[in-house]
């Protein structure tokens, strides 16, 4: 399967995302437990795109791992002002605008594999990915 | 506007809100607005939030159902979220959200009881109560 | 795989004569042995099953060894006696031979053959040390194989078996209208909890059940990963509106996850599981009592109303003046409320 990108300009993306995400797992296998843990990391990380990066964009990539296992790999990327310090960022409790500090720990939780990349005044890049 | 989508039904002193599709962020804080001010005019007691149809609850939506339930408890109105599916608990706990604050159960029904039970809500009005168990009844059908 | 295709110098290879002019010679000594050693089981294998295996490994080897010249095992000409012996191998496993059992069914095939070598060659040494370095060569790689192979395939089984084993330590059980219980034997880990919870909340949905008992006299040990998804199951089930009981805690696990640190005191717990339905039944508004004081409950409330008729019945006979008063009652408090007249309203 090709790989998408989706801009993320606004609120109303964010639900785009979501479907966009939703339709990909199922078509990967993805258990409905599954769908929905992508389907929520998704509404996390893109809705922290337009509310902090102001605009960014989502690729979505279906892969597969050395056991042939379906997976699917999101990439959150945008050009907003950055996580001055990760660390904090990455523990639970911790909060920036209106209280969406669980966004992060939480969502690595949702998720097989996490990683995070930000330069202050660069922008954001997260990648996760799980496997069916 | 899409938030006015969701309907908001007045039975009884109890207000039923059946979300059926996945909202946006607007849609959500719409109706967050729509269950206050029909509290205020209709003087309802009860909040019944049907999610049983939502395949996703994400911290956005955790958080305005927990604020929901705490306005309106200052309007003096308890508030039920209703039918959550299993997939979606599950992802909101990974998430580290517990809705804490408000009263889940599993249907329409049992929410009813609940809030004749422990909250007295409708005890005083038996038409609107035939009325409410009607409803269930109808919604537990379809 | 005609003559032409192997080269000369290959073709001088006796092992390939002596392996299909000598086949059932061969075959006879090789399955004597087999027969003889403690490692023969026949509840697990025919001979008739034993002989026509091991016909196909001798004959298959002479052709592949001739296609091959002195290649080594991993040459092509090999492949199918490869899958050839994964096959037997992988059939092996399932029956229950031990790998070695495995391992040795190949490698006797030398202390056969390597004999019958030396006495093709007779005198010229070299020739039969090279050959007899070669098949000896083979015959370990082959060994190998089955071993190999035989491992896969009793992981193969095991992954299968774990997997039956899943579905079937996840009973979840309706005990009572809305009461739901999962007793939790064995062993947890992290997998085996995650399927329990998607099962226990499937089908707390499908049965509306509004409680959930979690029994774990049969859990033995108990780590900090298990707990944690004990209590994530908790949780999530109280998201969807159900309540969860935890019983069968045994004082070791009460030790230990007091000294881990964790926090139990959001989960209702009961010693016993019977404990757990009693107060499962009570949440649901029943009661469990016993038969005897149930039916003094019953005359007593039979006196009661038996009672009640006799005070009835005695007070009927005063019903007409109770009436009569009833009304004058009535008629003073209509005056009370409206102390202007119907009549006067209309005008």
């Amino acid at each position: 399967m090709p790989s998408k990108s989706i801009a993320l300009e606004g609120e109303r993306d964010i639900s785009i995302a979501r479907n966009e995400v939703r339709a990909l797992a199922v078509a990967l296998g993805f258990r409905l437990i599954d769908q929905t843990r992508l389907v929520t990391v998704t509404s996390e990380l893109a809705r922290n795109v337009v509310k902090y990066g102001g605009r960014g964009r989502m690729i979505a990539q279906p892969t597969q791992n050395a056991q042939g296992h379906n997976g699917l790999r999101l990439i959150f990327e945008d050009a907003g002002p950055g996580i001055p310090d990760i660390n904090a960022a990455m523990r639970d409790g911790f909060t920036t605008g209106r209280g969406l500090g669980k966004g992060l720990p939480g969502s690595k939780r949702l998720v097989h594999e996490f990683q995070i990349e930000s330069e202050p005044g660069r922008g954001t890049r997260v990648i996760i990915v799980r496997w069916t | 506007m899409e938030g006015s989508r969701i309907p908001i039904l007045k039975v009884g002193r109890v207000l039923i809100v059946p979300i059926q599709f996945d909202m946006d962020d607007q849609t959500v804080m719409l109706l967050q607005e729509r269950i206050l001010s029909e509290l205020e005019r209709t003087g309802a007691r009860g909040v019944l939030i049907d999610i049983s149809l939502l395949e996703m609850v994400d911290s956005f939506i955790g958080r305005v159902l927990s604020d929901i339930a705490a306005m309106a408890r200052i309007m003096d109105a308890r508030t039920v979220v209703v039918g959550m599916q299993p997939a979606v608990a599950i992802t909101l706990v990974e998430l580290g959200l517990e809705l804490r604050g408000v009263d889940t159960v599993l249907n329409v029904d049992e929410g009813i009881k609940l809030l004749r039970s422990e909250f007295g809500i409708d005890d005083e009005d038996d038409a609107g109560n035939r009325e409410l168990s009607g409803l269930a009844e109808q919604i537990n059908r379809s | 795989m005609t003559d032409n295709s192997v080269p000369s110098s290959q073709a001088s290879l006796r092992i390939v004569d002596l392996l299909s002019t000598r086949r059932d010679e061969i075959l006879n000594l090789w399955i004597a042995g087999r027969l003889e050693s403690d490692d023969f089981r026949d509840e697990l294998i025919t001979k008739i099953d034993l002989r026509n295996q091991s016909r196909q490994i001798v004959e298959m080897l002479a052709r592949s060894i001739r296609e091959a010249g002195e290649a080594d095992f991993e040459h092509p000409a090999f492949d199918d006696l490869r899958d050839f012996l994964n096959e037997i191998s992988r059939m092996r496993a399932v029956k229950g031979y031990t790998p070695m059992e495995n391992a040795t069914y190949i490698l006797s095939l030398r202390d056969v053959v390597i004999p019958l070598l030396a006495e093709e060659f007779e005198g010229s040494s070299e020739s039969l040390v090279r050959e007899m370095n070669y098949f000896t060569r083979l015959l370990d790689k082959m060994g190998l194989v089955m071993v190999d192979n035989y491992i896969r395939s009793r992981e193969e089984i095991i992954h299968q078996q774990r997997a039956d084993m899943m579905e079937l330590s996840t009973p979840v059980i309706k005990v009572w209208d809305k009461i739901l219980t999962l007793p939790i034997i064995g062993t947890l880990d992290s997998r085996r909890a995650q399927m329990m919870m998607e099962a226990l909340l499937q089908k707390i949905v499908e049965t509306s059940s509004t409680i959930a008992i979690l029994d774990i006299t049969g859990v033995r040990t108990m780590d900090t990963l298990v707990a944690n998804h004990l209590i994530k199951t908790v949780t999530a089930a109280r998201l969807m509106g159900a309540r969860c009981i935890l019983t069968g805690v045994s004082p070791a696990i009460a030790q230990t996850m007091v000294q881990l640190g964790i926090d139990l005191s959001q989960i209702t717990t009961r010693a016993q599981m019977s404990d757990g339905i009693k107060l499962a039944l009570e949440m649901i508004g029943r009661a469990v009592v016993s038969a005897k004081a149930l039916s003094q409950a019953a005359n007593g409330a039979a006196d009661a109303a038996n009672a009640a008729a006799q005070k009835a019945s005695a007070l009927a006979a005063h019903g007409t003046s109770i009436t009569e008063s009833n009304r004058q009652r009535e008629k003073e408090t209509k005056s009370f409320f409206s102390p202007m007249p119907p009549n006067d309203i209309q005008q």
